[in-house]
């Protein structure tokens, strides 16, 4: 596992809520600009991504409970954890990502947690069976 | 005598998987791991129990009673899990 020099709690957030550096993306977005409601054409715009990767993104950032959707149509997102502790690791990959962007990216790619995450994906029966078209 | 020994590998044996999946549990955060976990801690109590309690005793019972649940605890994770990934998309 290639740590990459970057702090514990760093380390811990990425593992357990990025798999993306699109994801990385759009959340570090989300939390620059907590004045606004992003919707996922808003979000593409603004990251020169698809609509809906962006969207995707967004569903899974707000099933991660850092994201909270108006539930308009289309629907708007806008940072806000359900947890403390995830609002001060965000700030401080944010503050990590600033300075060693490299090694933050190394580290989304090493996916430590590849195996784990995979087993636990195996016991789902049926993926994306509503039709939500991304994953 | 090669009873006890062999009920007391087997509560090793599930409680070296329970603590392996309590490891991924925290890595992962993933619900699913913690279930898993506590079925085989159960288990785990499960063999120690059968080591324990003489053969004549009714209470012996009561083992099979926690093992259905530790098996219905694996299909209810699955079922959770399943749902959870549903909702998150």
């Amino acid at each position: 596992m290639s740590d990459a020099g970057l702090p514990p709690r760093v380390q811990r957030f990425i593992t357990t809520h990025i798999d993306s550096l699109e994801k990385l993306e759009v959340l570090l977005l989300l939390w620059a600009r907590t004045d606004r409601e992003w919707t996922a054409s808003a979000v593409s715009l603004e990251l020169r991504i698809t609509e809906t990767s962006a969207t995707a993104r967004l569903v899974d950032l707000a099933a991660s409970g850092l994201l909270v959707g108006n539930g308009a149509t289309p629907p708007a997102w806008r940072f806000s954890p359900s947890h403390s502790e995830d609002a001060q690791a965000v700030t401080e990959l944010s503050a990590v990502y600033g300075a060693k962007r490299v090694s933050v990216i190394t580290f989304i790619f090493s996916r430590p947690l590849d195996k784990v995450r995979g087993f636990a994906e195996a016991f789902v029966l049926k993926k994306d069976k509503d039709g939500g078209g991304h994953g | 005598m090669i009873n006890p020994i062999i009920n007391g590998a087997t509560a090793m044996a599930w409680f070296a998987c329970a603590l392996f999946f309590l490891r991924f549990w925290k890595q992962s955060r993933d619900r699913l791991f913690a279930f898993f976990a506590l079925t085989f801690a159960l288990l785990a109590g499960n063999a120690v129990a059968g080591a324990l309690i003489d053969v004549s005793d009714e209470r012996r019972y009561y083992i099979y009673v926690v093992r259905l649940f530790a098996f219905l605890l694996i299909l209810y994770a699955i079922w959770d899990k399943n749902r959870a990934s549903r909702r998150a998309g």
